[in-house]
């Protein structure tokens, strides 16, 4: 099996996922709400006339864990998707190899 | 003091704190509308109570109440704009002789918390997605169209007034227009995005804070009981003496059978006993009884309140079901269950309360006769006509010259932070200085943070003072 992360805008959450089971029919999803930056830094927010600079913005972190035959697909499906034509922001995607992946409800080990 | 000026005295006392009640509703409202709407637009939404009660109030200053309540003909105020203290300090004298036993000021502050809590009522259907500066316009704009409706309706000589409309604190100048006007704005500006699928089916997009939404609805009752009793506009009522605290009672029970009738509806036929839909049977309740409260008995105020809940429970579904995104209900709240209380105390008016009051007669339910009834329609058909009018006309032409929508973009980030440029609540989305995730909150900066605090608590040793100053 395959781990596939990404981390993507948070707008675009149900798009990604929507894509990777129609692209793939692979069914089954992790999401975790992070914050983080890539090359931009952050942004400035303002409040009572004082800039704020946080170098962080609301993202999300999905996991998807796909067969082998499947991982370069969903990840192209996922980069696809994720795409928001602004100038950055857009995050990251990649996969790992990932070993005893045990379906809980069976006891079924994947592979 | 002469007997007169007593009567003044008392008057005046109930009448400004009645409307300091009134002006609480907008509480009420702030924290109604943020609770049922979503985390990233709550600041925006609390906060636009306080700027259309700001717009609202100057613009009644200069126009509206001299519109409203000024000396003038059937269907406009013609005197007393901008009025000034000599104006304002007269007791039943013009230009404001509308009032004949409270000061102008005293009838001036009662009735613009009343053009606020209407307009309050617009923008909750158009929540979430107008832009700013729409609230600016289209609340004079608006202020200016209310004003004039409660002439009709309120001052003596106007016109539905001469016809005997009986609504005794605005379930149609107050809670129809408001609704009115919303519905035109929330038809203008289309849907949130997400409100509907590519079917057409409505998600639903769940308030973020209940126990706010029951707090705001709490605090609307508590704002009903200088908005109806208050009406009375004095101590007495046709030789009744106290009869506001009848009218608070007739407000109670029907607020009292809403709340019960909008969860027990809302279980039997959404199968839910949900609490947004008990606090939407409370309010309707309340807004049915508005214009009813001073002319029916206890029993009819109960049936009007559980109907106006049954109306909202079963309208807020079906206004989602023609396409209407209206985020907190107005449309069936404000505007159907206006209706019915405009259209019930034209059936269930007491003569001998019709009397009290002094205004139009008893419904057909006690005379037989369907001339109140006919007139309280003809009221919603006139006011119902010129109100979205004007409503819909305006938006329409803001619409098309500058846009009244927010870019999509802004409207998915939120208007907290991209309006405003800070979320109502930030740490729920990035670190902010000095606040978890940020240096004085790790391990080294807590060692730094606890080096500040033991820097503050550091106080020099206290000095006696010398026994010699003592003794001096």
């Amino acid at each position: 099996m395959v781990k596939v992360e990404a981390v993507v805008v948070r707008e675009r959450v149900e798009t990604v996922i929507d894509a990777v089971e129609e692209e793939t029919g692979h069914v089954g999803v992790t999401v975790v709400e992070a914050i983080g930056h890539g090359r931009e830094r952050g942004v400035t927010h303002e409040y009572r006339g004082r800039t704020f600079e946080s170098r962080f913005l609301p993202k999300a972190h999905l996991t998807f864990v796909v067969e082998d035959a499947l991982a370069a697909r969903v990840a192209a499906a996922i980069a696809d998707a994720a795409r928001t034509g602004h100038s950055s922001g857009d995050g990251l995607s990649w996969t790992s190899p990932v070993s005893n992946v045990v379906h809980h409800r069976t006891g079924e080990r994947l592979r | 003091m002469t007997h007169s000026q007593l009567i003044v005295a008392v008057n005046t006392v109930w009448v400004v704190v009645a409307a300091v009640l009134v002006m609480f509703m907008q509480a009420g409202f702030a924290f109604l509308e943020a609770g049922l709407t979503r985390m990233k637009n709550a600041a925006h939404i609390a906060g636009k109570n306080v700027l259309i009660f700001g717009v609202a109030s100057l613009v009644y200053w200069l126009v509206g109440f001299g519109l409203a309540f000024g000396d003038g003909n059937g269907f406009v105020g013609t005197h007393g704009f901008a009025p000034s203290f000599d104006a304002l300090l007269a007791v039943g004298k013009a230009p404001y002789e509308a009032f004949t036993t409270i000061p102008g000021a005293a009838g001036w502050l009662f009735e613009v918390v009343f053009a606020g809590v209407s307009l309050a009522i617009v923008w909750g259907a158009m929540a979430e997605r107008a832009k700013l500066w729409v609230y600016f316009v289209f609340g004079a704009i608006f202020t200016v169209v209310y004003s004039l409706v409660s002439h009709w309706v309120w001052a003596p000589g106007g016109w539905l007034q001469r016809f005997g409309m009986q609504d005794f604190a605005g379930s149609t100048v107050v809670h129809y227009q408001g609704a009115l006007a919303a519905l035109a704005g929330a038809l203008l500006l289309g849907a949130r995005i997400g409100k509907f699928g590519h079917d057409g089916r409505a998600n639903a997009i769940p308030g973020h804070n209940m126990p706010y939404a029951v707090l705001g609805t709490l605090i609307l009752w508590f704002g009903w009981f200088g908005f109806n009793p208050g009406s009375t506009l004095g101590v007495t009522s046709g030789g009744h003496v106290g009869f506001f605290g009848y009218v608070a009672l007739t407000t109670n029970l029907a607020a009292a059978a809403g709340g019960v009738g909008g969860i027990c509806v809302a279980w039997l036929v959404l199968r839910k006993p949900d609490v947004s839909m008990m606090l939407n049977g409370v309010l309707a309740a309340l807004v049915a009884v508005t214009a009813a409260c001073g002319f029916v008995a206890p029993w009819a105020a109960v049936v009007i309140g559980f109907v106006a809940a049954a109306v909202a429970v079963v309208a807020v579904p079906l206004v989602e079901r023609l396409g209407i995104d209206d985020p907190i209900g107005a449309v069936a709240v404000h505007g159907l269950a206006g209706v019915w209380g405009t259209l019930a105390t034209g059936l269930f008016a007491v003569p001998a309360l019709a009397a009290t009051v002094g205004v139009g007669r008893g419904g057909l339910l006690y005379t037989g006769s369907p001339y109140q009834l006919g007139v309280q329609a003809l009221g919603l058909v006139a006011v119902g006509a010129f109100t979205f009018t004007v409503s819909f006309g305006s938006l329409w032409a803001l619409k098309r010259l500058w846009g009244i929508r927010v870019e999509p973009h802004v409207e998915t980030a939120g208007l907290d932070v991209a309006e405003h440029g800070m979320w109502g609540y930030p740490e729920f989305y990035i670190p902010v200085p000095g606040g978890y995730g940020t240096e004085s909150h790790g391990h080294l900066g807590l060692a730094h943070a606890h080096a500040h605090a033991h820097a503050h608590v550091s106080v020099p040793e206290p000095r006696l003072a010398p026994a010699a100053d003592v003794a001096g």
